[in-house]
């Protein structure tokens, strides 16, 4: 099959607008999948995606209709995945641009279409969800003229849900996404657009033909690490995975070649020929720089290197995790883990417990800070216990660019939050009759905490934020220190405004008293600044724990009763002579800051 | 020295609701008392001829039995075991259902001792528990106090309020002048009546500090009145401390009879099976464990620190007990006389911490 009959497409959209559903019905509906194997969000496999109704990684599948090979690529829909999104469009010719009918253009939306356009992609959009009551079809097709200029018969109609729709958007791809450009007689170029690791096989690259042709045993270069390996198997998805003989230029696929060494095939590099290799790679992606990071711990300290290993692991597809070894006096060895936001926190959280079995022990998130130190040295905090206030002269933390989308109702209590949150604002305006797009710069620091669940809280989950680094400011941070009976614990330390510290310190304090069990002893917990003391409460001492009823039928049950204390007990961590509940080193989280 | 003899009683009246034994309610019982005492006179063959020196029937509600059904259940112990040693000979009563009569004839039979589950005085607190007994039939076994000369009552604390009514309590239990009392902390166990009025709001509880005030201050009364406060939750009179519960305290063997029944007896740690059909026709046990060398030392320590005689160390647990309490700071909480450690009653009621530290530095 020439090239002409190829159309490699994607699907982006907000979160929740019915991306993956819509895939689901293309599968069925080009009967890719039997309906009887098939269930819902088919696309995402990892179990955390059906649970949480999100995608976070990629998926790439081969459709055939009329005559044609449509490769899919999946894509997530969060902010703090945008990544993978412009990943995934760099493989393809075009997109379908899913927009909820009930809802309009969302900050995710746009933040999707400006990646799409950077990449050059063909993009048809389409209105979701017509079947339901609240659906606003012309107000929506008003909205996409205006804010990303297509005409109204450019506009598609569909209800993933009731399946409606799916033939047309599918002739439309065919229609108007361009067949792939490349030619299959040139030397091999190819993009590796996702990957991953199967103890059998090792490193399983996810490809993207651009030029060129790859053959079985074909001995290739991997340009970026100049790895030479020869071609074990060639497959496609259809979903699952299934040999075949080549790949030709257009093709999406995968490739094995025995790579073992994960940091050999790095993710947006580009493969070539080993024998007649091309002179230039492909542009690869942009660096991922992570924005928020936290200290993981294994619970059990002996599982350190399996920590590794699986961070090692999911690194290889999920670009944007750093990490590097730390270790805390409360918690052991471990590793400061960088993130793009806090949902990617929680997804390698949730994938390191579920896929490795490894449980965790998270610190409570921050930004990276830069600390500019008397003496000139210029250092990046990634671990707040690490800053050192004595010889500070000042510090800077990032800011960030962001956009909100809402009804018009909600103008009062968002522009609340954002002065809550110290935003700064920077204008306001209507996208239509009733809806506004609010810009303001913010400290990362504010919407790292909270700030999502309250936008969503206070606007009735209406509101959508998209937000972009901008660069670093000065701000007047202040170290703050917790004390449990007197030790700092390191894993507990923060870096706050100076104005929220005595605050946050007070509100600190608390929560992790309700954390902590009493003990035998009395246990003060305090907040501090330097060596000055902003807040102190106290875990009074341990009054009752005792079986009081105990004869010769309660010996076994009284045995099983210690046990379950010691394995309690195992399960915390000590600092100085106090068990902490893990849960304690996520408390300030739930620190609210009304 | 002679075993112990415990035999159950799986019957009752009504469930108290804090009550998670087993035990079954007398309309709903499925066998005949006569079968069930058959049986267990069937089940002491199994330790024929050991020697006995204590006796507990306990339940359930042994009273709810004729006195005819207990001298029953008397013979069998005198045909199975060597009782010529017999010590102690202990029946528990509901209020409910005492009559002079049936424990005279009781104490004809050999039964010695008698414990009462009186629990409370207030009857809005006895309605709570789901006592079915009422303060006037604590009053009426009053008028009887003088045919005892070895008898224990029960009450229990933990209920919101019972900080204040404990006083009351207290003075009116002294007022039997009975040689043994017992003082339970309502424990609300889940699947118990008790525990879901709890959930629902039906009833509270002090909380642990109104709770640890309690129990310092029935302990200091007690003492006061001439009571050794004797194990975390037993007060008696000199010399009357129960010879058959201190063999569990102890961890000496114990034979338990009947439905549900645990006993260790020749190094094996035993349960009986809950239901009775299987334990009349698959050979009483359902549980059946060896304790070695290890395991004893492990439950005579943990068993043996609820005692205020505490428990006596090998040299090497010593050894290990001394350098772990150097380096934690933990003398303040034990007393030490030679070998022997014991809790200080002041820490009686966070002893389940206490005890566990000491066996997660042993085990």
């Amino acid at each position: 099959m020439d090239n002409k009959k190829i159309r490699n497409f994607s699907i982006i959209a907000h979160i929740d607008h019915g991306k993956s559903t819509l895939a689901d019905r293309i599968l069925e509906f080009t009967n890719t999948i039997e309906k009887r194997d098939m269930q819902d969000q088919f696309l995402d496999t990892m179990d955390i995606e059906r649970e949480r109704g999100i995608t976070v990684k990629s998926q790439a599948i081969r459709i055939m209709y009329k005559g044609h090979k449509l490769h899919l690529i999946d894509t997530p829909g969060h902010v703090d995945f945008s990544y993978e999104v412009s990943r995934a469009l760099k493989a393809c010719e075009g997109a379908l641009l899913i927009i909820d009918g009930t809802q309009g253009i969302q900050a995710q939306t746009m933040a999707n279409v400006y990646l799409a356009m950077e990449t050059d992609v063909k993009i048809i959009p389409v209105i979701n969800k017509i079947d339901l009551p609240g659906v606003k079809i012309e107000e929506t097709k008003q909205e996409i003229y205006e804010e990303l200029g297509y005409e109204e018969d450019e506009i598609l109609l569909a209800s993933a849900k009731e399946g409606i729709g799916i033939e047309k958007i599918l002739d439309t791809i065919i229609e108007r996404i361009p067949a792939p450009a490349g030619d299959e007689k040139k030397s091999l170029k190819a993009l590796i657009f996702d990957s991953h690791y199967n103890s059998y096989q090792g490193v399983i690259l996810y490809v993207r033909i651009i030029d060129g042709e790859i053959n079985k045993e074909d001995k290739i270069l991997l340009m970026g690490s100049q790895a030479k390996y020869e071609v074990h198997e060639i497959g496609i998805f259809e979903p699952k995975m299934k040999k075949v003989d080549k790949l030709t230029a257009g093709d999406v696929g995968y490739i094995t070649a025995g790579i073992k060494d994960i940091t050999k095939a790095k993710v947006g590099d580009t493969i070539t020929s080993a024998e007649n290799p091309v002179d230039k790679p492909l542009p690869g992606y942009r660096e991922m720089i992570p924005m928020v990071y936290c200290g993981m711990y294994p619970t059990d300290n002996d599982r350190y290197n399996e920590l590794r290993d699986a961070l090692d692991k999911l690194a290889l597809n999920d670009a944007a995790i750093r990490f590097e070894p730390d270790t805390s006096e409360a918690l052991g060895f471990g590793f400061r883990v960088g993130f793009l936001g806090l949902l990617h926190m929680e997804v390698t959280q949730e994938r390191l417990e579920r896929e490795f079995d490894i449980d965790l022990v998270i610190t409570t998130p921050n930004v990276v800070y830069k600390a500019y130190y008397e003496d000139g040295e210029v250092k990046e905090i990634h671990n707040p216990a690490q800053l050192d206030q004595s010889r500070l002269e000042r510090i800077e933390e990032p800011y960030v660019k962001a956009e909100i989308i809402t009804p018009d109702d909600y103008i009062g209590p968002i522009m609340k939050l954002c002065t809550d949150k110290n935003a700064d604002h920077k204008g306001m305006e209507y996208l239509s009759s009733d809806r506004v797009l609010i810009k303001f710069n913010i400290p990362l620091r504010q919407i790292i905490f909270n700030f999502y669940d309250r936008l969503k809280s206070v606007s009735s989950g209406y509101a959508s934020l998209d937000y972009d680094l901008i660069g670093y400011k000065e701000s007047d941070l202040v170290k703050l220190t917790i004390l449990v009976n007197k030790k700092p614990v390191d894993a507990l330390t923060t870096i706050v405004h100076r104005d929220d510290a005595h605050y946050r310190g007070r509100q600190l304090a608390r929560k992790l008293k309700e954390h902590i069990p009493r003990q035998l002893f009395k246990v003060p917990i305090q907040a501090s600044i330097g060596k000055r003391v902003v807040s102190r409460v106290t875990v009074k001492a341990l009054r009752k724990n005792v079986t009081s009823k105990c004869y010769g039928g309660d010996v076994s049950r009284k045995k099983k009763l210690l046990e379950k204390q010691k394995e309690g007990k195992k399960r915390m961590k000590k600092v100085g002579s106090v068990d902490i509940p893990q849960e304690a080193f996520l408390s300030i989280l739930e620190v609210d800051d009304e | 020295m002679g075993k112990g003899l415990y035999i159950h009683i799986p019957l009752c009246f009504k469930k108290c609701n804090y009550c998670n034994f087993v035990s079954y309610p007398i309309s709903k019982v499925k066998f005949k008392i006569t079968d069930y005492i058959k049986t267990l006179k069937k089940e002491m063959k199994e330790f024929e001829n050991e020697k006995i020196d204590t006796v507990y029937i306990g339940g359930g509600t042994p009273s709810l039995l004729d006195p005819e059904e207990i001298e029953n259940i008397v013979s069998g112990i005198k045909q199975n075991f060597k009782v010529s040693g017999l010590e102690e000979f202990t029946i528990e009563i509901n209020p409910f259902d005492f009559n002079i009569e049936n424990i005279r004839k009781m104490q004809k039979s050999g039964i010695n001792r008698f414990s009462f589950g009186f629990q409370s005085f207030d009857n809005n607190k006895l309605e709570k528990l789901g006592r079915i007994h009422r303060r006037r039939d604590l009053e009426n076994i009053k008028k009887y106090r003088e045919e005892f000369n070895n008898f224990s009552l029960d009450l229990i604390f933990g209920l919101k309020n019972d900080i204040k009514l404990i006083e009351s309590e207290l003075r009116k239990l002294i007022e039997f002048n009975p040689q043994h009392i017992s003082i339970y902390n309502l424990k609300v166990e889940k699947n118990t009546k008790i525990f879901k009025m709890l959930e629902n709001n039906k009833i509270e509880l002090d909380n642990e500090d109104a709770q640890s005030k309690t129990y310092s201050y029935i302990n200091r009364l007690l003492k006061e009145n001439g009571y050794n406060h004797y194990e975390i939750s037993n007060y008696a009179k000199k010399g009357f401390e129960s010879k058959h519960n201190l063999k569990y305290w102890r961890f000496k063997p114990y034979i338990g009879l009947g439905v549900s029944a645990s006993g260790y007896y020749d190094n094996i740690l035993y349960t009986n099976y809950s239901s009775y059909d299987k334990y009349k026709n698959n050979g009483y046990k359902s549980i059946q464990k060896e304790i070695k060398k290890v395991q004893k030392r492990y439950f005579r320590i943990m068993m043996g620190l609820r005692l205020k005689e505490g428990v006596i160390l090998n040299k090497e647990e010593y050894s290990i007990i001394r350098k772990f309490f150097d380096k934690n700071n933990l003398d303040k909480y034990f007393i030490f006389r030679n070998k022997r450690i014991s809790i200080k009653e002041k820490y009686f009621f966070i002893s389940n911490s206490l005890i566990g530290r000491i066996l997660d530095e042993l085990f």
